[in-house]
């Protein structure tokens, strides 16, 4: 016996019921969309990274040649370091400024809308963009350079010293932190002011206010910032394409050649796409496994309330 | 009302289907057609290909072309992605140099049974190197827009070499030891503490690289013939890479090398794209260029005052000339519906004096077709011509390798900035072996 008041997927007509017709058919778009424009394409990719498969000729089953070649492939793992080390970079420096601006832009400054806004307008332009105005910055005799000058300092060259392509690209991307403040924000507001109050009475100062209160208590926002972090920069590409002195795509000497550059390149400069889906199959596995590791140990040190 | 719906979908599907397969060739010569056709002549050309397109439709004025601009970085994703999906325009841009990408017998039109039926020979036409680079597997698949063969020229500016105390025409270099002597004494003369003015940046890119440009006339090509080995790593090779480091040495040593030549990059070309660099040519911020014969038009227009001259390059061993087998040339899709018109369009543009010969006088560069490179307009210019031409009919490639140049070129751009910071030579050349020889498995 059904209780009163549940909804169920069952063919019935009655009014406290919804049929199950009515619920498939407002689903279907969703669920078109998931099947044919996600998960096909996902289980097409794993199909082809067994194949050796040009856009034109088509293509034949070849086994594991594809991963054994990825696998012996110097510049796969240089992307996938690369990346690696792009993400390490760039998920602190988001977290950091982001919550940082956030949480100066909650208190009572004045203002604070004109900066919020200032802050969150390079969120809604368009990478490149902000990538090519940076190239123009890091230039040899951009603007980051002209003012290190003022001070009698010697400018980097930050697009083709291997060793800073990276930290530049990452000083670029967190121009975006706008994103994350508007998170922050929202998950700031929502910490009980009452908590404050009485730490306030217990005699801890803001900093430890902010430590043993705030940060608790907006772990799961962090947690949620930190995965589409770590998704966005295993993804990372146009930093790679864009940023490296004289166009070279994945230069200075391949320090910004990222994986997914990497990626791009054998698919849509050599077409071929067999390794291409390899390398595909490959990152989704890795972003799966990190993705999966972090929310077995999440409960560790992100706090939801009871 | 099921039962109307599936009845008018039904009958929606059948006359699309219908309407789809009703697109067959037109049998009526001179009945109405419709061209498409992708070309890469932006900027100003495209004026030149409205012009183009004006005198082939005033003659054949039952057909209608539409044409579609795309940048040249891009073609080869468009082009290569349109042929595997059958979906080529009529017309297409190609580079000869795709050939191995596009898998012409799959994709392309053959065109031997059409130049045929026209008693055509390629060879009676047009210019050696450009004839020969229209074949793959022996037929011909395409045909040459613009010459190819005369990639590798030296540019100098006559009034730059005056000012460095020289004579433009007795010092001007014949082979790579006098090139690094004018080279220094122009920059030392012309400068003071910063490097204001430079001779040339031998990891300039313009049109080919220039490493490709001296190790082929020195003998040594990049890649084996049949194009599946790298041969970055010959000991060729790596001597044109030590002589360009000498050139550095020698010629910019005392304003700081490589890091010299970066901030006049950044400095007075204004950024680091091949465009930019021509434009310093143009704006006499460096002397010498290694190009192609675009160039000409480029810098006529960009500086009328401008004094230049044209000469073989001072190659290692003496001066050579054109090192280019390929070049930007037209197609017919392998799924054309209307090959017979395409093909008439096709030769129009490439192998017909009035269309592709007045194509290239209004940019003046050569052409591809012989007779056109006799135009008074082209004569007129004297030696520099008779250089161009002796330069273009050098073909000293040996086959048909595939340069791959956007692929290449990247990698050797890249070499000042490893060079600057640490990444020896030997060690630069090697990876770019590797990344060249993991691109070319991927073709095969």
């Amino acid at each position: 016996m059904i209780p009163r008041g549940q909804y169920m997927l069952i063919r019935d007509k009655g009014p406290a019921h919804v049929r199950l017709g009515t619920i498939l058919l407002f689903l279907t778009p969703w669920l078109v969309s998931l099947i044919v424009l996600w998960y096909g394409p996902i289980f097409y990719t794993i199909g082809l990274s067994f194949m050796k498969y040009r856009l034109i000729g088509g293509g034949h089953y070849i086994g594991l040649d594809n991963y054994i070649e990825t696998f012996t492939d110097p510049f796969f793992w240089k992307g996938l370091s690369n990346t690696f080390v792009f993400t390490a970079m760039f998920i602190p420096a988001n977290f950091v400024l982001g919550l940082m601006t956030a949480w100066l832009l909650s208190s009572d400054i004045p203002a604070k809308g004109l900066f919020r806004s200032i802050i969150y307008i390079p969120a809604v332009l368009p990478v490149i963009a902000i990538l090519v105005l940076g190239k123009f910055l890091f230039y040899p005799n951009g603007l980051v350079n002209s003012f290190l000058d003022i001070f009698g300092l010697p400018g980097p060259f930050w697009l083709a010293n291997p060793k800073l392509i990276k930290p530049t690209s990452v000083m670029l991307m967190i121009w975006q932190c706008g994103t994350a403040m508007v998170i922050y924000l929202g998950a700031l507001k929502a910490v009980p002011n009452h908590y404050y109050e009485a730490a306030e009475i217990d005699g801890l100062g803001r900093f430890g206010q902010f430590m043993r209160i705030t940060i608790p208590l907006i772990s799961p926002t962090i947690f949620f910032r930190a995965v589409m972090d770590l998704i966005f920069g295993l993804m990372i590409f146009i930093p790679g394409l864009v940023l490296p002195e004289g166009n070279v795509p994945g230069g200075p000497g391949n320090a910004s050649r990222y994986y997914a550059l990497h990626l791009y390149e054998k698919a849509f400069q050599r077409f071929n796409l067999g390794e291409a889906s390899t390398l595909a199959t490959i990152l989704i596995i890795i972003s799966f496994l990190i993705t999966f590791l972090i929310m077995k140990t999440s409960e560790r040190f992100v706090h939801y309330e009871a | 009302m099921k039962r109307a719906f599936l009845v008018v979908f039904i009958v929606v599907l059948i006359s699309t289907g219908l309407w789809a397969n009703g697109k067959a060739e037109s049998t009526d010569p001179d009945g109405p057609v419709t061209l498409t056709y992708w070309h890469l002549w932006g900027g100003s050309r495209t004026a030149l290909v409205d012009n183009l397109i004006a005198d082939y439709t005033a003659i054949h004025p039952n057909v209608t072309i539409e044409a579609t601009f795309t940048p040249p970085n891009e073609l080869l994703k468009k082009v290569v992605q349109a042929a595997g999906t059958g979906t080529l325009p009529d017309v297409v841009q190609i580079h000869s140099g795709w050939y191995q990408d596009l898998m012409p017998e799959m994709t392309l039109t053959n065109l031997d049974d059409y130049l045929k039926a026209d008693n055509i020979v390629i060879e009676d036409i047009l210019v050696g190197a450009e004839a020969s680079r229209s074949y793959y597997n022996g037929s011909v698949y395409s045909l040459p827009n613009v010459n190819a063969g005369a990639q590798g020229l030296f540019f100098y500016n006559k009034d730059l070499m005056k000012k460095a105390g020289m004579d433009p025409v007795a010092d001007a270099p014949t082979d790579w030891d006098s090139f690094l002597e004018v080279s220094k004494t122009l920059v030392e003369e012309l400068n003071d503490d910063q490097l204001n003015v430079i001779a040339w940046d031998p990891y300039q890119m313009a049109g080919q690289p220039a490493t490709i440009i001296f190790s082929y006339g020195a003998g040594f090509p990049t890649v084996s013939d049949d194009g599946k080995k790298s041969q970055f790593n010959d000991p060729g090779v790596l001597a044109t890479a030590r002589a360009f480091e000498e050139y550095v040495d020698t010629v910019y040593g005392k304003f700081g090398g490589y890091r010299a030549i970066l901030e006049w990059n950044s400095r007075i070309a204004g950024a680091d794209t091949g465009a930019a660099q021509v434009q310093a040519f143009i704006n006499e911020g460096q002397a010498f260029y290694v190009s192609g014969s675009w160039t000409i038009g480029q810098v006529k227009s960009g500086n009328e005052n401008m004094d230049f001259g044209i000469i073989a390059v001072p190659g290692f061993n003496g001066p050579h000339g054109a090192t280019a087998k390929h070049g930007w040339s037209y197609a017919l899709s392998g799924t054309s519906e209307n090959k017979q018109a395409a093909y008439e369009f096709l030769k129009f543009i490439t192998i017909d004096e009035d269309g592709n010969g007045a194509f290239c006088i209004a940019q003046g560069r050569p052409s591809p077709i012989t007779a056109t490179n006799q135009d008074p307009s082209f004569t007129a210019m004297g030696d520099m011509w008779t250089n161009l031409v002796l330069s273009m009919n050098r073909d000293i490639v040996p086959v048909a390798p595939d340069i791959h140049m956007d692929i290449v070129k990247p990698w050797l751009r890249d070499v000042p900035n490893r060079r600057m910071f640490g990444e020896s030579i030997e060690d630069i050349y090697a990876s770019i072996h590797l990344q060249y020889q993991d691109y070319l498995d991927d073709l095969d």
